[in-house]
């Protein structure tokens, strides 16, 4: 074989060899190129899907407060003139121990999700944590005393605290502050004759916004056995300010209820066999609603928050893609932390 | 001896060399494609934008601003991100002077990748005056 047949071989060999290699090289870059194109559409497409629910009424715009099924979903507030203000009764329709509540098919088919998973979580600005530190017989009377704990999201923080203790017959307000530390601590006084559950509930609002304002809830046994768990004895649903209370057991009596927040106290009105109109306060702050009865012989006391926050809403994301979109929002003048989790897109 | 003088084949292997060396040095010019910087700038820009208009409800921010509260203002927007979020928050005028004595900031930067967004209030006491607030959000690495 002539020796230029050998080396046009080579030459032919090596020019193929770098042609293939570029190509190649081109098509993975031009693929990484359109994988990016596509996950920029898919970040501007979920973003707006969040934007869309936080900020749109859904279909009707009463949908919250009427406890109809909703043919578009939105979580806004239609009577309010901000943006980001969310409606309690669509928030308290998200919390499956709400008999109003929504199911995941419901929202995700108003919502036009049929493809994608979702997620919807509140918390509080501030979280806060009660542990009962000390207790002591004082005459007729026992002291309890209550670490309370406040943090917001860069870490401990100065607070005003506005606390409740409601026991058999008997209910009082103390209140106190915590140091710049978070810590703070509330000592309450039960008379030993209402003995049974008692339930100290805990409002703290951060010292340089009123708007920031959260609530903790402490169930304890009072010179009696542990208490049930919440919601053992009653369901409660509260929906546009009136609570619907569904008795879980015949024997089942109501002695008590009350509604708090962090600046005012009141006793619910009845207004059937099953329902108690909730005060309006005019309160930058979430309310909790309390109950106590009796089952039989053991009393309980039970509660629930409106709104109903924090709540978890949806799909759980487990082993699979999320993409999270955080707000903060505003539910009749308090502040919130919303967050929206979105599926891939199929 | 014939091998020797018949080169017209090692000039053809020399420009394959060269046409190789000119057809890998083009696929230099493609640019990478950047895919994060592009979704972390319109995630942080959509969150300042929501947390300066919420925490604005009811004049609140132009409150603040006003009684040069910086301490509270700084607390708000602190407790309104996430620990992983640097920001730094100046105050202008309407002259787009700035007013705050004090920087209202979470640290020094730690990110090129640095968003900012404005955003316009005005008091409610009687001067009505106009603030021009820009909140620059980045990720911290």
């Amino acid at each position: 074989m002539p020796a230029i047949s050998i080396d046009t071989f080579f030459a032919c060999s090596l020019i193929v060899s770098v042609a293939l290699l570029a190509t190649a090289s081109l098509a993975g870059t031009m693929q990484a190129r359109i994988d990016s194109l596509q996950d920029l559409n898919k970040d501007d497409y979920l973003s707006n899907i969040a934007e869309h629910i936080v900020t749109s009424d859904g279909t009707p715009a009463d949908w919250g407060a009427t406890g109809t099924v909703p043919s578009s979903f939105g979580l806004s507030d239609g009577d309010s003139s901000y943006l980001y203000e969310l409606d309690i009764d669509k928030i308290g329709r998200l919390n499956n121990q709400n008999v109003y509540a929504l199911s995941y098919f419901q929202a995700s088919q108003a919502a036009r999700l049929n493809n994608i998973a979702l997620g919807i979580s509140i918390s509080q600005m501030l979280s806060i944590t009660v542990t009962l530190s000390a207790n002591s017989t004082v005459g007729d009377a026992t002291a309890y005393t209550f670490q309370v704990t406040v943090n917001q999201a860069s870490g401990p923080t100065s607070a005003a605290l506005q606390c409740y203790i409601m026991a058999e017959d008997y209910l009082s307000a103390v209140s106190n502050a915590t140091t710049s530390t978070g810590v703070g601590y509330i000592t309450v006084e039960i008379p030993n004759d209402s003995y049974g559950p008692a339930l100290l509930i805990v409002f703290a609002r951060a010292s340089f916004d009123d708007r920031i304002t959260a609530y903790a809830t402490y169930s304890f046994a009072h010179l009696s056995q542990e208490p049930s768990p919440n919601h053992t004895f009653l369901g409660l649903s509260p929906l546009n300010y009136t609570l619907n209370v569904e008795k879980k057991f015949p024997d089942v009596t109501i002695e008590h209820g009350y509604a708090f927040s962090y600046g005012y106290q009141s006793n619910l009105t009845s207004t059937s066999t099953a329902t108690y109109a909730i005060p309006e306060f005019v309160d930058k702050s979430p309310i909790v609603l309390a109950i106590s009865g009796l089952n039989g012989t053991t009393s309980f006391v039970e509660w629930t928050a409106y709104p109903d926050i924090p709540l978890d809403f949806g799909a759980d994301f487990a082993n699979s893609e999320k993409n999270v979109f955080v707000y903060t929002v505003l539910v009749k003048e308090t502040l919130y932390k919303l967050t929206l989790s979105l599926g891939d897109v199929v | 001896m014939r091998l020797l003088k018949d080169n017209k084949g090692q000039i053809r292997i020399i420009e394959a060399f060269f046409a190789s060396i000119l057809l890998l040095s083009s696929l230099t010019l493609i640019p990478v494609a950047e895919k994060k910087a592009s979704d972390s700038t319109a995630i942080l820009s959509s969150t300042a934008r929501n947390i300066l208009m919420s925490l604005d409800s009811n004049g609140h921010l132009a409150s603040l601003i006003s009684n040069e509260s910086w301490v509270n203002l700084k607390s708000c927007v602190q407790s309104s991100l996430a620990p992983m979020v640097w920001f730094n928050l100046t105050v202008f005028d309407e002259n787009m002077t700035p007013i705050n004595d004090i920087p209202i900031t979470s640290g020094s930067a730690v990110n090129d990748k640095t968003v900012a967004v404005d955003y316009v209030c005005a008091s409610t006491s009687s001067d009505y005056a106009v603030y021009i607030v820009r909140l620059q959000l980045a990720e911290v690495d």
